[in-house]
Order: structure tokens, then C-alpha cells, then sequence
């Protein structure tokens, strides 16, 4: 099982839910490139300034792990880029866990993602105001000599913060990003988790998911928020698990 | 002594800042009056169910979703966030706030604490601090990639920042340079004293510029003009430098070059100078010695002749008769040589003259060979005024007159002397003859010194040096001379003089 976290924080995000799966299966967790403990320098705005270039580092990692039938557990943003790279390299996965995932955050016509555009550009206005403790933030600019605060501990935020423009960019990369023509090219079975009140994918947008996928299961569960892995793990490591034992042997 | 005495419920409602406490799920079930003061929220409306995060403005929402939540579920604690806190009938409250999770003796999340502060003025200060913050990383962005070394140090001299282009002018990197004194680093024994020379002016806020002598790291030197700066913070009170070095080994080098060409130039001029005098006492030298025994040659050839011309028989007495024509024809050539020489070194006396008067003065000394000759000089229309020397533009009129007159076979001889528009609005002066012609093939020929196309005493003879005198005058007034010709028919002479 290859899990992977969306916008936001990074791997710690599955730490109630792996448990219920690491007996039955190899777990393989990893951090977006720019979030979390990933290495920084290896960022490159080019590459990362479309979802393809995370799509290209988790097929790396399944080369790499030399993965077969996987079962790939997504979150948010990287819901679509499992999709994304199960539509490119089939064979690395067996069955799909969308966690609260959405194809386009914001309306088109008569479609609704849940945003307008300019919501996307106070987000990241408002990426300015919260650094999380960032040290760079602090750090004189033209000396070059970095006065950094003492941060130690879990009281850090180091789960949820990284390199301010880094953050930024992926979610500028994560918001207007639009895959809803990605979604009948994918041939796997699909389990989307919808939160009953997800302000960030919506109702609608799992709805529209169900829709559109070839081979999808839609489970709503009673959480407030986007993170039901965190809000309530047990739902959510039921609903999986019901869902793979449906799929197993496909 | 009285003791005030506050009870907890007068410190939870008029705490300085705001207190809120939700479920894990948001729905808000406690709130303090200094919240609802700031708000202009009422405590029945926001304990009927209603979730802390639908008070967050749109952005709020989603950082609320996507950092707060997640971080307060895993960490149990989440400090210092910004929001922007919707307002009934205000603009939104910015806000900076605390949350703690409590939670039962299983784990279960129980209830969020939150403090909130207001943060107004905070935010605004860190809005222009990030602006700034951009400003600055701009600049340094100019400064870095600049060719020229852009560096920083401390009153002590040591090194606080150092650009791409010092880098590359001095070859230490930024890591290398940056902490150490630059006077080890770059500045060569020599020059050592400068800094500190300079360092009264820095104190004063003074900028300085000036050239000196710096060093790479591989040790040779680089020729730099060097620009301080210093900032001042308070008045005396120095707190950094910046030095713009550029290397000016370019336009050092450029200079020497132009210098050491002028030196050459200089050179060679006085070299010149010195050929055209030592030609100078040639051509007199050779003039002077060349003629006195000439003169012998002449006068005891003539005595010869006139004394003992009896002496020799026939054929000795018709040696003796050539002997004072050919010495006399040397003499001849030698005086022309000396004209033609001093003609191309004298400065020209340039004048407007008038060239019909000047036509004239040697129509006037020609008067007895056209009378002799019989040939006449027509002018149809008067020459106009030339820039000219005088004195040569009557010996250029008198050579080709003289020419014209002589190689002419005709019964009636004529000479026509004028003027025609030419190119560039130069006056081409023309001499015509109806003479014997020049054929094409000699017309080259016939400018060379002493070269006469036809037998010594044809002609009326000559040492054949009128056209290459003719030529050289024209030339030194930057002019041109050229003919047309005709075999049997006649020929014209071109000239015109360059100065107008």
C-alpha cells in the first residue's frame, strides 16, 4: 500500500490509520517533494509546476520499489496524481483510496469545484501571514548570516511546514489544477471518500467523482473537515478495508 | 489596604484577549464578552451550533482545513496562527490565536481551547515588513548577479556579503570571503594603509572614490576603481561599508595602448622630420658640391674650345664643341632635379588668385616665342579665382603652355586656355592644343621625370621634366592632372586644384 498525503501537511497525516494495515500489507509512505522532511534543494519550480512532475516522482518510487498491484491511498490533490499515474503506468497498481479527492477546485459553468479564482489568489495571499515558524522568515536578508530561532520538539509544526514560497507555489499548482477529463481514462477500481461536510471538495465534487470514474465506490463519512484519516480513522480505516476485501482479486 | 479580589469568571469574560472553546468538530460552546466586543458577535448566535471555522474568511477556511486541523490533531497544541475573523457589520478582524486540544484519559479529543489576540496593527507591520523583505531580496538579486564586485563589511573591516562579481574578480567564494578581514583577503602590503586613510571620511558618512591595486586569490594584481559607501545610523556611528570594486585593467590598458601609439607616432614623426632634413642637406649638398665641379668641367671645356680648338683636327674640334652643350645640359638637369625636390617639401603659400591675372603674367613672358612661333593663345571665357599658391600656379600654367607651344607641327599653331564645371563642383582648368598628339599608350609614360617621348634636340628640346613638375604642383594642391589625346589632332590637359 502506497500512501500519499495532499496539500498541506505530509506523511505524519496517516499515522492513525496505518496501523489497522501494516500486519496485511508493506506500507510504503513518503513526502511530497517540498513538504514535509523531503530535500528541499531537489524542488524544482519547473518540474513541480504541474501536478505531472509529482506524478513522475511516484512512478519513480514504484520503479523503485519494483511495485505490482499496489494499492495506492490518496489525499486530497494526490488522489488525482495516483490517477494521474495509474492512467500512465497501469501495471504498478491494482486498486485506488481517494480520500477526499477533487478534479477542479474551481466552478466552471455549471460545474462546481467550490471556489472562484480569486479565492485561490487570497490563499495565497494569506500563505504570507503564516509561516509556521519558517526560520528563513526571520532571516535577515542581505547579510546572509540566518539568526534561527530555537525550534525544537513537536511543537515545531514541522508536519505542516515547509519553504513558504515552495508552499506557495504547490498551492497555486494544487488549486487550479483541472483533471476532470483524466478521470474516465483511468481502468482501475476506485474507493472515494467523501467527508459529509468537506469545504474543500465538496459533496458535489465526490458526486461528480462517482460519476465519472469507470469503476468507483462512493462512501460518505461522517467527519467535519477535509482529513477524515485524522477526524475520524476508524470510518475511514473501515471503509478501506471493506473496499479492499471487495477488490481483492481483481 | 483594600485587596481587590477578581473571581474567575470576571478574569475568563474580561480577559484582555479572547476565549473560545469547540468540540473537535468546531460547534462553539463557550465564548468570553471580550471576543463577543471585538466581534459584534451575540452569544446566542454563536452558541446555536455554529462551528468556529464558518467565522474564517475563505482562505482561512482552507488553511484551516488543510494546516490547523491536521497540526492541533497531531500535535495537541498549534500556536501563533493567523486568521481573518468575519464581522457581522465590520470589515473582517485580523486576528492571531492559540489552540489547545483536551483531551479524556482514552485519547479522545474532548474540547479546543482557543486564545484569541487581536492583530491589527501586527499584520500591518508585517505586511510592510514583507514588502520591504521583498524590496530588499530585489535588490540583493541586482547586487549578486552584477558584474561589477558588490561587497559589505564591518567598520573592522571584515567581510559581511560578497556578489558573484566579486567572485569572479577576485576568485575567493562567498563562503571563503564572507567572516574574513578583507585586508587579508584582497588588498595587496602596498595598499594596506588605505582603509584605514579612509576610515575618517567613513565616519563621517562621507563616500569616497578612488583607483588602487588589489589582489586575486592566485595572487596577481587587478587594477580596480573602488567606490565606498558607508551607512550611518546614527550620527559617527558607522555601522557598515559597501565597496563597489570595478576592474579597470580594460580601460588601463586601453590608455597605454593610446599612449604608447602616441609615443610611436611621436616617434616617427621626429624620424621623419629628421629624414626630410638629412634629404634636405642631401639635395643642397648634392646641388652645391655637385655643381662646383660642373662649373669646372663647363668652364675648362669652354676654354678648351675657345683657346685650342686649333690644336685638334676635326673630329677632336666637333668633341670639343659638344663638350659645353653636354655639361651644360647636366647642369640643366641638375637645377631641375634641386626645383623638383624643394617643390615637394616647401610649404604652399595657398591664396585666392586671381588665375586670369596669373595666365597673363606668363602669356606676358611667353610673348616673344609665340611671336616667334606664331601660335596664338585664345581665353574664351576668363578663369575664375583658385585657392592656390601663386607662384606655383604660374610655373603649372607656364609648363603647359610651353608644352603646348612646342609639340606643335602645324602651320597654325593655337593654345586655349579655359575652364569647364566638373566633378564635386571642383573648377577643372583645360590647356588645348592642336599639336602633335599624344598616342594612349604613352600617356602614362610621359609624367615621368626626364622622359621625353622624342629625340634630345626635337622639339626644342628639354630635359623633359615640365609635366612631372606640372603634376607634383597639382598634386601638393590635392588636385588631379590628366589628358586627352589625339595623335596628329592635339591634346588637352586636366588639372584642377583640390583646394577650392
Amino acid at each position: 500500500m502506497i500512501f500519499a498525503h495532499g496539500y498541506g501537511c505530509d506523511q505524519n497525516m496517516w499515522r492513525l490509520v496505518t496501523p489497522a494495515f501494516a500486519p496485511a500489507y508493506q506500507l510504503v509512505l513518503f513526502d511530497l517533494v517540498g513538504n514535509g522532511a523531503s530535500d528541499l534543494t531537489a524542488y524544482d519550480p519547473v518540474k513541480y509546476g504541474s501536478l505531472q512532475g509529482y506524478v513522475q516522482d511516484l512512478l519513480e518510487l514504484c520503479a523503485a520499489f519494483e511495485l505490482r498491484n499496489a494499492i495506492f491511498v490518496g489525499h486530497s490533490v494526490s488522489a488525482m496524481i495516483g490517477i494521474l499515474a495509474a492512467i500512465q503506468a497501469p501495471d504498478y497498481f491494482a486498486s485506488l483510496v481517494l480520500v477526499g479527492p477533487s478534479p477542479c477546485y474551481i466552478n466552471d459553468g455549471d460545474y462546481v469545484g467550490g471556489f472562484a479564482r480569486n479565492d485561490i489568489d487570497e490563499l495565497l495571499d494569506f500563505l504570507d501571514n503564516n509561516y509556521l515558524g519558517w526560520a528563513t522568515a526571520l532571516a535577515p536578508v542581505i547579510m546572509g548570516n540566518p539568526e534561527r530561532p530555537d525550534l525544537a520538539g513537536e511543537l515545531s509544526n514541522s508536519f505542516c511546514r515547509t519553504d513558504p514560497t515552495i508552499a506557495k507555489r504547490f498551492g497555486r499548482v494544487t488549486f487550479l489544477s483541472d483533471n476532470r477529463a483524466d478521470l474516465p481514462l483511468l481502468r482501475k477500481p476506485t474507493l472515494t471518500l467523501q467527508c459529509q461536510d468537506d469545504v474543500i471538495a465538496p459533496v458535489v465534487v465526490g458526486e461528480y467523482m462517482h460519476r465519472h470514474l469507470a469503476d468507483d465506490r462512493l462512501v460518505l463519512i461522517d467527519a467535519t473537515g477535509h482529513c477524515p484519516h485524522l477526524s475520524a480513522p476508524v470510518a475511514t480505516i473501515g471503509a478501506i478495508q471493506e473496499f479492499l476485501s471487495e477488490t481483492v482479486g481483481q | 489596604m483594600t485587596f481587590f479580589t477578581e473571581t474567575a469568571e470576571e478574569l475568563y469574560e474580561n480577559a484582555p484577549c479572547g476565549y473560545l472553546s469547540t468540540l473537535p468538530n468546531g460547534t462553539i460552546v463557550r465564548v468570553n464578552q471580550t471576543f463577543l466586543a471585538w466581534t459584534g458577535y451575540t452569544r446566542a448566535g454563536l452558541l446555536g451550533g455554529k462551528r468556529f471555522q464558518e467565522l474564517l474568511t475563505t482562505p482561512g477556511r482552507i488553511y484551516h482545513d488543510t494546516h490547523y486541523a491536521p497540526l492541533l490533531q497531531m500535535q495537541g497544541v498549534v500556536n501563533e496562527i493567523a486568521f481573518d475573523l468575519r464581522r457581522p457589520t465590520q470589515p473582517p478582524l485580523p486576528i492571531l490565536l492559540n489552540s489547545r486540544l483536551v483531551k479524556d484519559d482514552a485519547g479522545t479529543p474532548l474540547l479546543i481551547r482557543t486564545t484569541i489576540f487581536n492583530a491589527t496593527a501586527r499584520r500591518q507591520y508585517e505586511r510592510e515588513l514583507l514588502l520591504a523583505r521583498r524590496q530588499a531580496e530585489h535588490l540583493a538579486a541586482i547586487v549578486q548577479s552584477s558584474v561589477d564586485a558588490i561587497l559589505s563589511v564591518t567598520p573592522d573591516g571584515v567581510v559581511q556579503s560578497w556578489n558573484r562579481g566579486a567572485e569572479q574578480l577576485f576568485g575567493y567564494r562567498a563562503a571563503e570571503a564572507v567572516g574574513q578581514p578583507f585586508q587579508s583577503l584582497i588588498v595587496p602590503p602596498d595598499r594596506q594603509h588605505e582603509f584605514a586613510q579612509m576610515f575618517g571620511a567613513m565616519v563621517a558618512g562621507q563616500p569616497m572614490h578612488f583607483e588602487s591595486v588589489r589582489r586575486h586569490k592566485d595572487g596577481r594584481l587587478v587594477a580596480v576603481s573602488i567606490s565606498l559607501t558607508p551607512h550611518i545610523e546614527a550620527p559617527h556611528e558607522l555601522v557598515s561599508i559597501s565597496v563597489i570594486l570595478r576592474d579597470s585593467s580594460a580601460a588601463k590598458r586601453a590608455e597605454q595602448e593610446l599612449r604608447r601609439q602616441s609615443a610611436e607616432l611621436t616617434a616617427r614623426n621626429r624620424d621623419l622630420a629628421l629624414r626630410n632634413a638629412e634629404l634636405d642637406a642631401f639635395v643642397y649638398s648634392a646641388s652645391h658640391d655637385l655643381k662646383e665641379p660642373l662649373r669646372s668641367i663647363e668652364y675648362y671645356s669652354q676654354f678648351l674650345y675657345e683657346d685650342y680648338a686649333g690644336h685638334f683636327d676635326g673630329e677632336g674640334r666637333l668633341m670639343l664643341q659638344a663638350l659645353p652643350q653636354m655639361s651644360a645640359h647636366l647642369r640643366h638637369l641638375l637645377d631641375t632635379l634641386l626645383h623638383y625636390a624643394r617643390l615637394g617639401r616647401q610649404a604652399l603659400d595657398l591664396q585666392p588668385v586671381d588665375a586670369q591675372q596669373a595666365l597673363d603674367r606668363q602669356l606676358q613672358m611667353l610673348q616673344i616665342r609665340l611671336r616667334e612661333t606664331g601660335a596664338t593663345v585664345r581665353v574664351p571665357h576668363p578663369l575664375p579665382t583658385v585657392q592656390s599658391d601663386p607662384i606655383l600656379l604660374g610655373e603649372l600654367l607656364m609648363n603647359l603652355l610651353t608644352n603646348a607651344i612646342k609639340y606643335n607641327d602645324k602651320a597654325e599653331k593655337w593654345v586655349e586656355v579655359g575652364c569647364v564645371a566638373g566633378q564635386d563642383d571642383k573648377v577643372t582648368f583645360y590647356v588645348r592644343d592642336n599639336g602633335i598628339g599624344i598616342s594612349p599608350e604613352r600617356q602614362d609614360e610621359i609624367f615621368q621625370i626626364f622622359r621625353r617621348l622624342h629625340e634630345r634636340g626635337a622639339y626644342g628640346g628639354g630635359v623633359g621634366a615640365g609635366l612631372t613638375i606640372a603634376q607634383q604642383i597639382v598634386e601638393r594642391h590635392g588636385g588631379r592632372i590628366w589628358l586627352e589625346s589625339t595623335p596628329t589632332v592635339g591634346t588637352t590637359f586636366y588639372f584642377t586644384l583640390g583646394v577650392l
